[in-house]
């Protein structure tokens, strides 16, 4: 599964990511060794492309800054869907993992809340609909016949927000667009965009900001066209067994207490956020909302 | 100086020898630089097609998968890296289309949007051909079926940029061009060196002989000689030995022609003796009355009288011999006595043949032609008339400036000339052999001294009957006499 690294890893660049790669299965050996001898189990936190630039100064930093707060190894498990990451998390292979808002919406029953990001003050955030910069559109009815670049179809931001859009006009991506495509990463719906593969994309709000700074050569050839409501930002959670274990409890405090740690702070403005949050299952109740609708329209 | 011929034939060999090089170089370089380009041409294309090959090849492994669950980002994502080419190839223009002939994705997708149709792609490849190089756009195209199971699931289409390929096949014409066009112009200008040497000692004959015209040959100096070929250095050896040769018979009939004035005076002598032994026996006779009847004042006033007119007719005789032989060493003008001297001279030959001399000289003051010169021929002239006359014939000499000429005409009544004679008189024959009694020599003298003063001769006939000889002498370049007398 390392090939999937990649893909989390934005900005990759083909001789950036052997190293990358390399080192990823590094990380993931050592970690690993503690298992084998049965001393300890490491604690395996499931990652998601919600991440924006996954460099591995980003995860190096993460890894360590969890295993020193939490006082226990930590492997970081990297997965190129929210699918993936969502079901192993279910079934109990992963211990905690950063999701999607939607698939812990849709898995309601089976998971439970972690932490929620704080970004910008708030543990929200918004989809946007994107498109070319010169491009004249400000509604969805704007991007009728479109080639339209959603993010995952588990994305809430990069999928649902547009579907429960359309399921309001009782249409299906499909009809409404010529044709749609998943980049399985919200930075490639603004490369995709940006390049003009696609006119129209889906794409997490939060992402697309933090880009407007770290890849402003890219965002600057794009424009949201139209920006949702807030919503609850896209969650650490457990599996519903889980959530009382020794290890969650340790995790939600390092989190928790990330923006006072050193190492934590870089986390922090790496990925642009002010720290975390426990935060409550309501947050995402509009996020059910639109579940409900597309369920509810087919 | 001799005008450029159109006609190559008639070029100097110094010229043709070099550009003969130049053209032979230039035929060379033009088929080297053919043979030269066509082989770069066919190693780029046979090494663009394997390139092409590799480059689809990995591109196609790479996207199949994702062309077949038409995964557009994952076949975008893909070939918009494989689109960065090393090596001055640029970056290359991918289109990915699935079996139906719809665009799934491109590496510029502003291009080749998604489901956009690349038949005008397909039709610009000839048949089933693989690559196709377009030199006015400096791209390569190639294409590939997308195989899968050995079903044909899409294809995908390449190009990319090779004028660096383009530009070197210039460089390559270009530096061939200057190369070959110097290694003419260095083996033109060798040329031009070897031959103009190898022609040098020609040039020196030329040079010699051009000098010979006008006086003595000159033969070549020992050191150029030395200096030469093997080939020349005997040419030269062959042209000093006929140098020599050429410079003594030149001698020879200088001493001839001066034998032949001395023999022309030594007839002379005889008439001479006579003309002045006649009057010797009355100045004798004249002086043997004195002694006896002196003291007769009539008497000695008519010996007196009668030795007076003797004495005049000796000295007479004297200076006109004096004036024919003080010649060569005084070179100066013709004058009307200078000729009037030569009626003395053959008065005795023409009483002693009873001929009759009709002597119409009506030049005045001195005239620009040589003296000595003139009188040796007209001497010669009347002699031979002389010679020729019947006894009781007639003669005519006539002298008179016509234009800017000075006429000498000869008329006899003699049987004419014969052919030797003639040839030798007009100039036909180089050839100084005496033929017949001694004449020969004295025309031949005649002719060489009228070449020298630049004068014609005309032979005719004679309204006497017999020849006219009709000479004309340029009355100009004064400063010529004085050279060549």
């Amino acid at each position: 599964m390392t090939s999937r690294v990649g893909r989390l890893s934005g900005p990759a660049v083909k001789r950036r990511a052997l190293t990358r790669r390399a080192v990823l299965i590094g990380v993931s050996s050592t970690l690993a060794a503690p298992s084998v001898l049965r001393a300890q189990q490491p604690f395996r936190f499931g990652l998601t492309p919600v991440f924006l630039t996954s460099d591995l100064e980003l995860l190096e930093a993460l890894q360590r800054y969890l295993s020193t707060a939490m006082n226990m190894e930590v492997q970081l498990v990297l997965k190129r869907t929210y699918q993936e990451i969502t079901s192993q998390l279910i079934s109990g292979l992963l211990d905690a993992a950063w999701i999607c808002g939607f698939p812990f919406v849709a898995y309601r029953r089976e998971l439970e809340l972690v932490a929620v990001p704080v970004w910008r003050g708030k543990p929200t955030y918004q989809s946007y609909l994107l498109v070319g910069a010169d491009r004249d559109a400000s509604s969805i009815a704007d991007l009728r016949g479109d080639i339209h670049a959603f993010s995952d179809p588990d994305s809430n931001s990069g999928y649902l927000v547009t579907r429960a859009l359309l399921a309001e006009r009782r249409a299906k991506p499909q009809d409404f667009f010529r044709r749609t495509f998943f980049t399985y990463g919200h930075r490639n719906v603004v490369r995709a965009v940006a390049a003009g593969l696609a006119q129209s994309g889906s794409v997490d709000g939060y992402v697309w900001e933090v880009m407007t700074e770290t890849e402003p050569e890219l965002t600057r050839q794009t424009r949201p066209a139209w920006r949702s409501a807030w919503m609850g930002f896209p969650p650490i959670a457990t599996s519903t067994p889980n959530v009382r274990s020794d290890g969650i409890a340790r995790l939600r405090r390092a989190l928790i207490e990330m923006p006072a740690d050193q190492t934590g702070r870089d986390v922090l403005a790496l990925l642009r956020l002010d720290g975390f949050t426990p935060g409550e299952p309501a947050l995402f109740d509009s996020i059910a909302a639109r579940v409900d609708l597309v369920r509810a329209l087919g | 100086m001799r005008r450029a011929s159109l006609d190559p034939r008639r070029w100097p060999l110094a010229f043709k020898a070099p550009v003969l090089v130049a053209v032979f170089m230039v035929v060379v370089s033009i088929v080297l630089t053919n043979v030269v380009l066509t082989r770069l041409r066919e190693t780029q294309e046979r090494q663009l097609a394997a390139m092409s090959t590799i480059y689809l090849n990995g591109l196609a492994s790479a996207v199949i998968p994702h062309v077949l669950r038409e995964d557009i980002w994952e076949i975008f994502d893909i070939i918009e890296r494989g689109a960065t080419l090393e090596g001055g190839f640029g970056r290359a223009s991918i289109v990915v289309v699935d079996s139906k002939g719809e665009t799934l994705a491109a590496s510029d997708p502003r291009q080749a949007p998604v489901l956009s149709r690349q038949s005008e792609r397909d039709r610009a490849f000839d048949g089933d051909a693989l690559l196709f190089v377009d030199t006015g756009k400096g791209r390569a195209f190639a294409r590939r079926p997308l195989l899968y199971q050995d079903r044909r699931i899409g294809e995908i289409y390449v190009d990319y940029d090779i004028s660096h390929l383009l530009r070197e096949r210039g460089e390559v014409l270009r530096t061939l061009v200057a190369t070959n066009a110097a290694i003419a112009l260095l083996l033109a200008a060798l040329g031009y060196w070897i031959i103009r040497r190898m022609l040098g000692p020609l040039g020196t004959l030329s040079r010699h002989l051009d000098l010979s015209v006008s006086g003595p040959v000159q033969p070549i100096p020992k050191d150029e000689i030395v200096a030469s070929t093997r080939e020349f250095r005997r040419l030269f050896i062959r042209f000093n030995a006929m140098a020599r040769a050429v410079n003594e018979r030149e001698a020879i009939a200088k001493e001839l022609a001066n034998e032949e004035r001395l023999a022309s005076l030594g007839r002379l002598a005889s008439g001479m003796a006579h003309e002045i032994n006649n009057p010797l026996g009355g100045l004798f006779n004249a002086i043997d009355t004195l002694k006896r009847h002196g003291d007769k004042p009539k008497v000695r006033s008519i010996s007196l009288d009668l030795i007076e007119r003797g004495l005049k007719g000796i000295r007479d005789v004297v200076r006109s011999t004096l004036a024919a032989y003080r010649a060569d060493r005084d070179p100066r003008h013709l004058a009307a006595n200078d000729l009037d001297d030569l009626r003395l001279l053959v008065r005795p030959e023409i009483a002693r043949r009873t001929l009759t001399l009709d002597w119409q000289n009506t030049i005045q003051g001195e005239l620009p032609i040589e003296a000595t010169a003139f009188r040796q021929i007209a001497l010669n002239l009347l002699l031979n008339a002389i010679g020729v006359s019947p006894p009781g014939g007639q003669l005519s000499v006539i002298c008179a400036i016509e234009g800017d000429h000075l006429l000498l005409e000869v008329h006899d009544q003699g049987p004419g000339f014969s052919p030797d004679a003639y040839a030798v008189l007009a100039g036909e024959t180089s050839s100084p052999v005496p033929f017949g009694e001694g004449a020969g020599l004295g025309l031949w003298v005649t002719r060489r001294l009228l070449e020298e003063m630049g004068g014609q001769v005309v032979i005719a006939r004679s309204p006497l009957g017999g020849a006219l000889i009709r000479m004309t002498i340029p009355l100009r370049a004064k400063e010529e006499l004085r050279d060549v007398a």
